[in-house]
Protein backbone atom coordinates (compact mmCIF):
# COMPACT_ATOMS: atom_id res chain seq x y z
CA UNK A 1 0.00 0.00 0.00
CA UNK A 2 2.52 2.25 0.60
CA UNK A 3 4.44 1.50 -2.10
CA UNK A 4 1.71 2.51 -4.22
CA UNK A 5 1.43 6.21 -2.87
CA UNK A 6 4.66 6.41 -3.00
CA UNK A 7 4.25 5.56 -6.90
CA UNK A 8 1.71 7.97 -7.33
CA UNK A 9 3.72 11.12 -6.27
CA UNK A 10 6.28 10.00 -8.11
CA UNK A 11 4.37 10.48 -11.45
CA UNK A 12 3.51 13.84 -10.51
CA UNK A 13 6.76 14.99 -9.75
CA UNK A 14 7.76 13.30 -13.03
CA UNK A 15 5.00 15.84 -14.70
CA UNK A 16 6.08 18.82 -13.50
CA UNK A 17 9.79 18.19 -14.38
CA UNK A 18 8.32 17.43 -17.88
CA UNK A 19 6.99 20.87 -17.95
CA UNK A 20 10.66 22.18 -16.84
CA UNK A 21 12.13 20.50 -19.61
CA UNK A 22 10.14 21.30 -22.05
CA UNK A 23 9.93 25.19 -20.89
CA UNK A 24 13.73 24.96 -21.12
CA UNK A 25 13.50 23.42 -24.79
CA UNK A 26 10.59 25.80 -26.07
CA UNK A 27 12.63 29.04 -24.49
CA UNK A 28 15.92 27.36 -26.29
CA UNK A 29 13.80 27.03 -29.49
CA UNK A 30 11.99 30.15 -29.37
CA UNK A 31 15.88 31.74 -28.54
CA UNK A 32 17.23 30.57 -31.50
CA UNK A 33 14.33 31.50 -34.04
CA UNK A 34 14.28 35.03 -32.65
CA UNK A 35 18.20 35.23 -32.95
CA UNK A 36 17.93 33.79 -36.72
CA UNK A 37 15.22 35.33 -38.33
CA UNK A 38 16.32 38.66 -36.27
CA UNK A 39 19.96 38.76 -37.63
CA UNK A 40 19.76 39.94 -41.56
CA UNK A 41 20.99 37.74 -44.34
CA UNK A 42 24.68 38.94 -44.74
CA UNK A 43 25.04 38.93 -48.95
CA UNK A 44 28.48 40.41 -48.36
CA UNK A 45 30.36 37.60 -49.71
CA UNK A 46 28.28 36.94 -52.82
CA UNK A 47 28.30 40.68 -53.76
CA UNK A 48 32.22 40.58 -52.72
CA UNK A 49 32.37 37.79 -55.27
CA UNK A 50 30.29 39.61 -58.42
CA UNK A 51 32.27 42.57 -58.00
CA UNK A 52 35.29 40.35 -58.41
CA UNK A 53 34.14 39.30 -61.22
CA UNK A 54 33.25 42.13 -63.00
CA UNK A 55 36.78 43.71 -62.58
CA UNK A 56 38.40 40.99 -63.94
CA UNK A 57 35.99 40.88 -66.95
CA UNK A 58 36.95 44.67 -67.37
CA UNK A 59 40.74 43.97 -66.43
CA UNK A 60 40.96 41.08 -68.99
CA UNK A 61 39.03 40.83 -71.92
CA UNK A 62 39.22 37.28 -73.48
CA UNK A 63 42.66 36.74 -71.27
CA UNK A 64 44.36 39.79 -73.15
CA UNK A 65 44.99 43.07 -70.45
CA UNK A 66 45.46 46.00 -71.73
CA UNK A 67 48.53 47.46 -70.91
CA UNK A 68 46.94 50.88 -69.92
CA UNK A 69 45.72 49.25 -66.79
CA UNK A 70 50.04 48.60 -65.86
CA UNK A 71 51.70 51.34 -67.40
CA UNK A 72 51.17 54.64 -65.61
CA UNK A 73 51.94 52.42 -62.29
CA UNK A 74 55.01 50.58 -63.43
CA UNK A 75 56.10 49.35 -66.63
CA UNK A 76 56.64 52.11 -69.13
CA UNK A 77 58.48 50.17 -71.99
CA UNK A 78 55.76 50.93 -74.24
CA UNK A 79 55.44 54.73 -73.55
CA UNK A 80 57.79 56.91 -75.56
CA UNK A 81 59.84 60.00 -74.80
CA UNK A 82 61.45 62.75 -76.87
CA UNK A 83 63.90 65.02 -74.07
CA UNK A 84 65.98 63.13 -71.81
CA UNK A 85 64.41 64.28 -68.57
CA UNK A 86 60.97 62.11 -69.97
CA UNK A 87 63.33 59.19 -71.58
CA UNK A 88 64.94 58.91 -67.36
CA UNK A 89 61.91 59.02 -65.98
CA UNK A 90 60.65 56.18 -68.01
CA UNK A 91 64.13 54.04 -67.38
CA UNK A 92 64.13 55.11 -63.78
CA UNK A 93 60.13 53.50 -63.49
CA UNK A 94 61.28 50.64 -64.90
CA UNK A 95 64.04 49.86 -62.76
CA UNK A 96 61.56 50.17 -59.54
CA UNK A 97 59.37 47.61 -61.86
CA UNK A 98 62.58 45.11 -61.48
CA UNK A 99 63.64 45.45 -58.43
CA UNK A 100 59.52 44.91 -57.55
CA UNK A 101 60.14 41.67 -59.46
CA UNK A 102 62.73 40.50 -56.85
CA UNK A 103 61.94 42.22 -53.93
CA UNK A 104 60.61 38.91 -52.49
CA UNK A 105 63.83 37.33 -52.76
CA UNK A 106 65.50 40.25 -50.91
CA UNK A 107 65.59 40.72 -46.87
CA UNK A 108 62.44 42.53 -45.77
CA UNK A 109 64.25 45.20 -43.68
CA UNK A 110 66.28 47.09 -46.82
CA UNK A 111 64.23 50.16 -46.91
CA UNK A 112 64.08 50.73 -43.39
CA UNK A 113 67.77 50.65 -42.74
CA UNK A 114 68.82 52.70 -46.06
CA UNK A 115 66.32 55.32 -45.06
CA UNK A 116 67.59 55.03 -41.33
CA UNK A 117 71.13 55.81 -42.81
CA UNK A 118 70.33 58.68 -44.85
CA UNK A 119 71.47 57.45 -47.96
CA UNK A 120 68.41 57.43 -50.12
CA UNK A 121 64.64 56.87 -49.33
CA UNK A 122 64.57 53.34 -49.92
CA UNK A 123 65.91 50.47 -52.17
CA UNK A 124 64.56 52.00 -55.23
CA UNK A 125 65.63 55.37 -54.53
CA UNK A 126 69.25 54.31 -53.83
CA UNK A 127 69.38 52.06 -57.07
CA UNK A 128 68.23 54.83 -58.93
CA UNK A 129 70.65 57.40 -57.61
CA UNK A 130 73.13 54.65 -58.58
CA UNK A 131 71.98 54.26 -62.24
CA UNK A 132 71.71 58.36 -61.99
CA UNK A 133 75.80 58.12 -61.18
CA UNK A 134 76.53 55.11 -63.70
CA UNK A 135 74.77 56.24 -66.99
CA UNK A 136 72.47 59.37 -66.04
CA UNK A 137 69.58 56.67 -66.64
CA UNK A 138 70.34 55.68 -69.90
CA UNK A 139 70.43 52.40 -70.96
CA UNK A 140 71.62 52.89 -74.76
CA UNK A 141 73.92 54.75 -76.53
CA UNK A 142 71.45 57.32 -77.68
CA UNK A 143 68.84 59.07 -75.29
CA UNK A 144 65.71 57.43 -77.53
CA UNK A 145 64.81 56.01 -80.74
CA UNK A 146 61.98 56.57 -82.20
CA UNK A 147 60.58 57.59 -78.69
CA UNK A 148 62.12 54.63 -77.11
CA UNK A 149 64.81 54.79 -74.74
CA UNK A 150 64.66 50.76 -74.51
CA UNK A 151 65.51 50.76 -77.96
CA UNK A 152 68.78 48.70 -77.88
CA UNK A 153 67.85 46.32 -75.17
CA UNK A 154 69.55 42.95 -75.59
CA UNK A 155 72.12 44.06 -78.89
CA UNK A 156 75.33 44.85 -77.08
CA UNK A 157 76.56 47.23 -79.73
CA UNK A 158 73.71 49.59 -79.37
CA UNK A 159 73.64 49.52 -75.59
CA UNK A 160 75.52 52.13 -72.93
CA UNK A 161 79.01 50.79 -72.62
CA UNK A 162 82.46 51.47 -70.93
CA UNK A 163 85.10 49.27 -72.25
CA UNK A 164 88.87 49.89 -71.72
CA UNK A 165 91.26 47.30 -70.27
CA UNK A 166 90.05 46.77 -66.53
CA UNK A 167 86.05 46.97 -67.45
CA UNK A 168 83.38 46.70 -69.71
CA UNK A 169 80.81 47.79 -68.24
CA UNK A 170 77.26 47.33 -70.03
CA UNK A 171 73.55 49.14 -69.37
CA UNK A 172 71.67 51.24 -67.09
CA UNK A 173 73.82 50.16 -64.20
CA UNK A 174 77.25 49.79 -66.12
CA UNK A 175 77.99 45.96 -64.65
CA UNK A 176 81.31 45.25 -65.13
CA UNK A 177 80.93 42.36 -67.49
CA UNK A 178 85.07 41.09 -67.53
CA UNK A 179 83.81 40.86 -63.39
CA UNK A 180 80.51 39.58 -63.64
CA UNK A 181 79.04 37.02 -66.07
CA UNK A 182 76.04 38.11 -67.06
CA UNK A 183 74.19 39.40 -69.60
CA UNK A 184 73.91 42.63 -68.76
CA UNK A 185 72.91 43.98 -72.16
CA UNK A 186 69.47 43.24 -71.57
CA UNK A 187 67.69 45.42 -69.36
CA UNK A 188 66.30 43.22 -66.59
CA UNK A 189 68.76 41.01 -66.14
CA UNK A 190 71.55 43.78 -65.99
CA UNK A 191 69.36 45.78 -63.68
CA UNK A 192 68.70 42.72 -61.05
CA UNK A 193 71.79 41.47 -60.87
CA UNK A 194 73.49 44.65 -60.22
CA UNK A 195 71.08 44.98 -57.24
CA UNK A 196 71.08 41.30 -55.82
CA UNK A 197 74.83 39.75 -56.66
CA UNK A 198 76.79 43.44 -56.82
CA UNK A 199 74.81 45.67 -54.30
CA UNK A 200 73.04 43.63 -52.00
CA UNK A 201 76.43 41.14 -51.95
CA UNK A 202 78.57 43.77 -50.62
CA UNK A 203 76.34 44.90 -48.26
CA UNK A 204 76.38 42.00 -46.50
CA UNK A 205 80.37 41.67 -47.34
CA UNK A 206 81.46 44.63 -45.95
CA UNK A 207 78.39 46.73 -43.67
CA UNK A 208 80.34 45.96 -40.57
CA UNK A 209 82.82 48.37 -42.27
CA UNK A 210 85.73 47.97 -44.58
CA UNK A 211 88.84 50.88 -45.63
CA UNK A 212 89.05 52.23 -48.93
CA UNK A 213 92.62 52.64 -49.07
CA UNK A 214 93.06 54.94 -52.10
CA UNK A 215 91.13 57.92 -50.09
CA UNK A 216 92.13 55.98 -45.94
CA UNK A 217 88.29 56.20 -45.72
CA UNK A 218 86.13 53.57 -44.03
CA UNK A 219 83.13 52.84 -45.37
CA UNK A 220 80.50 50.91 -43.51
CA UNK A 221 76.86 50.20 -43.65
CA UNK A 222 75.28 50.88 -47.17
CA UNK A 223 78.12 53.45 -47.65
CA UNK A 224 80.25 50.03 -47.96
CA UNK A 225 77.56 48.57 -50.41
CA UNK A 226 78.05 51.86 -52.60
CA UNK A 227 82.24 52.01 -52.61
CA UNK A 228 81.56 47.85 -53.19
CA UNK A 229 79.50 48.60 -56.53
CA UNK A 230 82.67 50.99 -57.91
CA UNK A 231 85.36 48.48 -56.34
CA UNK A 232 87.77 48.66 -53.39
CA UNK A 233 90.70 48.89 -55.36
CA UNK A 234 92.34 51.68 -57.16
CA UNK A 235 91.62 53.12 -60.60
CA UNK A 236 87.68 53.61 -60.11
CA UNK A 237 86.11 56.69 -58.68
CA UNK A 238 87.53 57.73 -55.59
CA UNK A 239 84.39 60.21 -54.94
CA UNK A 240 82.04 57.81 -55.92
CA UNK A 241 80.24 57.39 -52.38
CA UNK A 242 79.63 60.78 -52.37
CA UNK A 243 78.55 61.24 -55.44
CA UNK A 244 76.21 59.10 -55.23
CA UNK A 245 74.89 60.25 -52.22
CA UNK A 246 74.57 63.87 -54.06
CA UNK A 247 72.12 62.85 -56.58
CA UNK A 248 69.54 62.70 -53.70
CA UNK A 249 68.02 65.22 -54.29
CA UNK A 250 67.54 65.02 -57.75
CA UNK A 251 66.65 61.44 -57.90
CA UNK A 252 63.77 62.77 -54.67
CA UNK A 253 62.84 65.47 -57.68
CA UNK A 254 62.44 62.81 -60.63
CA UNK A 255 60.54 60.69 -58.77
CA UNK A 256 58.52 61.85 -56.06
CA UNK A 257 56.40 58.65 -56.36
CA UNK A 258 58.99 56.24 -54.77
CA UNK A 259 61.17 58.89 -53.00
CA UNK A 260 59.53 61.56 -51.42
CA UNK A 261 59.10 61.57 -47.85
CA UNK A 262 56.50 58.51 -46.75
CA UNK A 263 56.47 57.48 -50.88
CA UNK A 264 55.32 53.86 -50.30
CA UNK A 265 58.24 51.42 -51.50
CA UNK A 266 55.99 48.92 -53.93
CA UNK A 267 54.06 50.66 -56.82
CA UNK A 268 50.88 51.70 -56.37
CA UNK A 269 48.48 54.16 -57.43
CA UNK A 270 44.91 55.53 -57.13
CA UNK A 271 43.15 54.80 -59.76
CA UNK A 272 39.53 55.56 -61.31
CA UNK A 273 38.67 51.82 -61.75
CA UNK A 274 34.85 53.38 -61.22
CA UNK A 275 34.54 54.37 -64.16
CA UNK A 276 36.80 52.49 -65.68
CA UNK A 277 34.49 49.71 -65.13
CA UNK A 278 31.25 50.95 -65.02
CA UNK A 279 30.88 51.00 -60.86
CA UNK A 280 28.96 52.96 -58.68
CA UNK A 281 30.68 53.14 -54.74
CA UNK A 282 27.47 55.51 -53.70
CA UNK A 283 25.52 53.59 -51.63
CA UNK A 284 22.74 54.39 -48.57
CA UNK A 285 25.12 54.59 -46.40
CA UNK A 286 26.13 58.46 -46.68
CA UNK A 287 28.78 58.89 -44.05
CA UNK A 288 31.51 56.80 -45.84
CA UNK A 289 32.34 54.27 -48.40
CA UNK A 290 31.60 50.80 -48.14
CA UNK A 291 33.52 49.57 -50.94
CA UNK A 292 37.47 49.12 -51.91
CA UNK A 293 38.85 47.66 -54.58
CA UNK A 294 42.96 46.15 -55.61
CA UNK A 295 44.46 44.76 -58.36
CA UNK A 296 47.81 43.75 -58.32
CA UNK A 297 49.53 42.44 -61.49
CA UNK A 298 52.24 40.53 -60.95
CA UNK A 299 54.95 39.04 -63.33
CA UNK A 300 54.37 35.30 -63.64
CA UNK A 301 58.12 34.71 -64.43
CA UNK A 302 58.69 35.48 -60.73
CA UNK A 303 55.13 34.94 -59.22
CA UNK A 304 55.60 32.94 -55.87
CA UNK A 305 53.31 32.37 -53.45
CA UNK A 306 53.80 30.48 -50.12
CA UNK A 307 51.51 27.71 -48.49
CA UNK A 308 50.61 28.74 -44.78
CA UNK A 309 48.07 27.26 -42.18
CA UNK A 310 45.29 29.69 -43.61
CA UNK A 311 45.31 28.47 -47.31
CA UNK A 312 47.90 30.07 -49.85
CA UNK A 313 50.06 33.93 -49.48
CA UNK A 314 51.33 35.52 -52.20
CA UNK A 315 54.87 36.02 -51.48
CA UNK A 316 55.88 38.07 -54.64
CA UNK A 317 55.64 41.79 -54.68
CA UNK A 318 53.75 43.12 -57.32
CA UNK A 319 54.59 45.14 -60.31
CA UNK A 320 51.81 47.17 -60.66
CA UNK A 321 48.86 48.13 -58.56
CA UNK A 322 45.90 50.26 -58.88
CA UNK A 323 43.02 50.65 -55.96
CA UNK A 324 40.21 52.82 -55.57
CA UNK A 325 37.55 53.26 -52.64
CA UNK A 326 38.14 53.73 -49.31
CA UNK A 327 40.92 52.52 -48.66
CA UNK A 328 40.50 52.34 -44.65
CA UNK A 329 38.87 48.61 -45.15
CA UNK A 330 41.76 46.78 -46.44
CA UNK A 331 42.91 46.66 -42.87
CA UNK A 332 40.10 44.52 -42.24
CA UNK A 333 41.57 41.54 -44.95
CA UNK A 334 45.00 41.27 -42.31
CA UNK A 335 42.25 40.57 -39.57
CA UNK A 336 40.25 38.32 -41.23
CA UNK A 337 43.55 36.16 -42.83
CA UNK A 338 43.55 34.51 -39.06
CA UNK A 339 39.55 34.36 -37.86
CA UNK A 340 36.58 35.70 -39.45
CA UNK A 341 34.81 38.23 -37.33
CA UNK A 342 31.35 39.12 -38.34
CA UNK A 343 31.50 42.54 -37.96
CA UNK A 344 34.43 43.12 -39.84
CA UNK A 345 34.24 44.30 -43.55
CA UNK A 346 34.14 40.96 -45.84
CA UNK A 347 36.95 40.45 -48.18
CA UNK A 348 36.86 38.49 -51.83
CA UNK A 349 40.38 37.68 -53.52
CA UNK A 350 41.00 35.79 -56.55
CA UNK A 351 43.55 35.75 -59.02
CA UNK A 352 43.93 34.46 -62.61
CA UNK A 353 46.75 34.81 -65.80
CA UNK A 354 46.50 37.15 -68.64
CA UNK A 355 48.98 38.76 -70.86
CA UNK A 356 49.29 42.07 -72.31
CA UNK A 357 49.66 43.47 -75.85
CA UNK A 358 53.01 42.20 -76.39
CA UNK A 359 52.23 38.92 -74.65
CA UNK A 360 54.24 39.30 -71.45
CA UNK A 361 52.52 37.19 -68.91
CA UNK A 362 51.09 38.11 -66.00
CA UNK A 363 49.01 36.99 -63.07
CA UNK A 364 46.40 39.25 -61.40
CA UNK A 365 44.94 39.34 -57.49
CA UNK A 366 42.09 40.72 -57.70
CA UNK A 367 40.88 42.08 -54.11
CA UNK A 368 37.45 43.33 -52.99
CA UNK A 369 36.04 44.03 -49.73
CA UNK A 370 32.81 45.21 -48.86
CA UNK A 371 31.19 46.79 -45.85
CA UNK A 372 27.94 47.09 -45.09
CA UNK A 373 28.14 45.95 -41.79
CA UNK A 374 24.95 47.34 -40.40
CA UNK A 375 22.95 45.62 -43.22
CA UNK A 376 24.49 42.71 -43.13
CA UNK A 377 26.10 41.42 -39.65
CA UNK A 378 24.27 43.81 -36.88
CA UNK B 1 -13.11 -0.32 -0.65
CA UNK B 2 -10.79 -2.12 -3.40
CA UNK B 3 -13.17 -1.17 -6.12
CA UNK B 4 -13.42 2.12 -5.57
CA UNK B 5 -10.05 2.73 -5.23
CA UNK B 6 -9.55 1.39 -8.25
CA UNK B 7 -12.30 3.54 -9.96
CA UNK B 8 -10.83 6.60 -7.93
CA UNK B 9 -7.38 6.08 -8.86
CA UNK B 10 -8.30 5.61 -12.98
CA UNK B 11 -10.40 8.71 -13.11
CA UNK B 12 -7.03 10.77 -12.09
CA UNK B 13 -4.66 9.41 -14.30
CA UNK B 14 -7.41 10.39 -17.11
CA UNK B 15 -7.70 13.74 -16.14
CA UNK B 16 -3.94 14.28 -15.58
CA UNK B 17 -3.08 12.84 -19.23
CA UNK B 18 -5.67 14.90 -20.54
CA UNK B 19 -4.38 18.32 -19.18
CA UNK B 20 -0.55 16.84 -19.93
CA UNK B 21 -1.82 16.94 -23.35
CA UNK B 22 -3.66 19.85 -23.53
CA UNK B 23 -0.71 21.69 -22.12
CA UNK B 24 1.44 20.04 -24.69
CA UNK B 25 -0.70 21.01 -27.31
CA UNK B 26 -0.85 24.55 -26.42
CA UNK B 27 2.99 24.64 -25.71
CA UNK B 28 4.00 23.42 -29.76
CA UNK B 29 0.81 25.83 -30.73
CA UNK B 30 2.81 29.20 -29.38
CA UNK B 31 5.72 27.92 -30.73
CA UNK B 32 4.88 26.81 -34.51
CA UNK B 33 3.19 30.10 -34.69
CA UNK B 34 5.95 32.43 -33.77
CA UNK B 35 8.24 30.20 -35.59
CA UNK B 36 5.84 31.00 -39.00
CA UNK B 37 4.91 34.62 -37.76
CA UNK B 38 8.50 35.24 -37.35
CA UNK B 39 9.17 33.57 -41.11
CA UNK B 40 6.78 35.28 -42.89
CA UNK B 41 6.86 38.95 -41.78
CA UNK B 42 7.38 40.94 -43.95
CA UNK B 43 10.50 43.03 -42.82
CA UNK B 44 12.34 39.60 -43.61
CA UNK B 45 10.24 39.83 -47.09
CA UNK B 46 11.86 42.99 -47.59
CA UNK B 47 14.92 42.83 -46.93
CA UNK B 48 15.62 39.47 -48.78
CA UNK B 49 13.60 40.60 -52.02
CA UNK B 50 15.37 43.92 -51.94
CA UNK B 51 19.10 42.14 -51.50
CA UNK B 52 18.06 39.84 -54.03
CA UNK B 53 17.45 42.42 -56.74
CA UNK B 54 20.59 44.17 -55.73
CA UNK B 55 22.49 41.26 -56.46
CA UNK B 56 20.83 40.56 -59.72
CA UNK B 57 21.50 44.11 -60.99
CA UNK B 58 25.22 43.80 -60.22
CA UNK B 59 25.50 40.53 -61.76
CA UNK B 60 23.93 42.24 -65.08
CA UNK B 61 24.71 43.82 -68.42
CA UNK B 62 22.87 46.03 -70.38
CA UNK B 63 19.93 44.37 -73.04
CA UNK B 64 19.02 42.13 -70.27
CA UNK B 65 15.49 41.57 -69.01
CA UNK B 66 14.75 40.06 -65.58
CA UNK B 67 11.61 39.09 -64.54
CA UNK B 68 11.17 38.07 -61.25
CA UNK B 69 7.96 36.55 -58.94
CA UNK B 70 6.35 38.38 -56.44
CA UNK B 71 3.60 36.27 -55.89
CA UNK B 72 3.88 35.80 -52.11
CA UNK B 73 5.09 39.51 -51.63
CA UNK B 74 2.14 40.81 -52.86
CA UNK B 75 -0.06 38.99 -51.04
CA UNK B 76 1.76 39.81 -48.41
CA UNK B 77 0.87 43.68 -49.27
CA UNK B 78 -2.65 42.77 -49.86
CA UNK B 79 -3.05 41.54 -46.57
CA UNK B 80 -1.51 44.85 -45.14
CA UNK B 81 -3.35 47.14 -47.45
CA UNK B 82 -0.86 48.20 -49.91
CA UNK B 83 -1.55 48.94 -53.02
CA UNK B 84 1.69 50.71 -54.59
CA UNK B 85 4.23 49.40 -56.25
CA UNK B 86 6.54 47.19 -54.13
CA UNK B 87 9.92 47.22 -55.88
CA UNK B 88 11.31 50.75 -56.59
CA UNK B 89 14.46 51.61 -57.43
CA UNK B 90 16.26 55.23 -56.83
CA UNK B 91 19.39 55.58 -58.13
CA UNK B 92 21.60 52.58 -57.44
CA UNK B 93 19.18 51.66 -54.40
CA UNK B 94 16.64 48.81 -54.57
CA UNK B 95 13.42 49.86 -52.16
CA UNK B 96 11.37 47.11 -51.36
CA UNK B 97 8.52 47.96 -49.90
CA UNK B 98 5.03 45.62 -48.73
CA UNK B 99 3.25 48.37 -45.82
CA UNK B 100 2.94 51.77 -45.59
CA UNK B 101 5.24 51.70 -41.96
CA UNK B 102 7.75 49.17 -43.46
CA UNK B 103 10.40 49.38 -46.23
CA UNK B 104 14.32 48.04 -46.82
CA UNK B 105 17.04 49.75 -49.02
CA UNK B 106 19.99 47.94 -50.45
CA UNK B 107 22.07 49.50 -52.76
CA UNK B 108 23.83 47.82 -55.65
CA UNK B 109 27.62 48.90 -57.11
CA UNK B 110 26.69 48.36 -60.76
CA UNK B 111 26.96 51.43 -62.58
CA UNK B 112 24.08 50.57 -64.97
CA UNK B 113 20.18 52.55 -65.74
CA UNK B 114 18.09 50.06 -64.20
CA UNK B 115 14.43 50.14 -64.03
CA UNK B 116 12.05 48.30 -62.24
CA UNK B 117 7.90 47.87 -63.53
CA UNK B 118 4.48 45.15 -62.58
CA UNK B 119 4.17 42.93 -65.59
CA UNK B 120 1.15 43.86 -66.47
CA UNK B 121 0.98 41.60 -69.72
CA UNK B 122 -1.33 38.63 -68.11
CA UNK B 123 -3.43 40.09 -66.34
CA UNK B 124 -3.42 39.90 -62.70
CA UNK B 125 0.18 41.03 -61.35
CA UNK B 126 2.57 37.68 -60.23
CA UNK B 127 5.56 39.43 -61.21
CA UNK B 128 8.27 42.20 -61.45
CA UNK B 129 10.30 42.96 -64.63
CA UNK B 130 13.80 44.47 -64.60
CA UNK B 131 15.26 46.22 -67.31
CA UNK B 132 18.94 46.90 -67.46
CA UNK B 133 18.65 50.06 -70.24
CA UNK B 134 22.46 50.50 -69.97
CA UNK B 135 25.35 52.41 -68.18
CA UNK B 136 25.35 55.34 -67.00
Amino acid sequence: MKFIENKKGSDKVLSIYWFVILFIISTGIFAMVYIYYHSPFNVREAEGDIMVNKIAECVSQQGKTSSAWISGTSIQTSSTCQNAKDCQKIIGTKIVSVIGGIKNTLPADLDSSIKQEGVAENLNCLVLQIAMQESSLQHCNQVQVNGNPLYCDGNKTDVKALDNARETSLGVLQVNTKVHSVAAEYFDIGVAYAVKSVLLSNYNQYKAGNLFTPTNTVYSGWKSAIRGYNGWGSGGDDKYVENVLAKKDYVNQLFPEFCSQGAMATIGQKKDITSECHLNFNSEFKEQQQYYVQVDFYDLKTFQVATTANGEKITSQPIATVFDGNENLKADCELQKDKNFKIQSKCVEKRFYSVDDKNNPYIINILSVIRKTEKNAI
Amino acid sequence: MSLRFVQHKEGNILVENIIFIVLTLVFFTILILFISSRSQGTALIEEEMAKQIALIIDSAKPGMIIKINVEDALSKAAKENYNKNIITIMGNVVTAKLSEKTGYSYSFFNNVDASVFPDTSSGAIKDYIIVINGYK
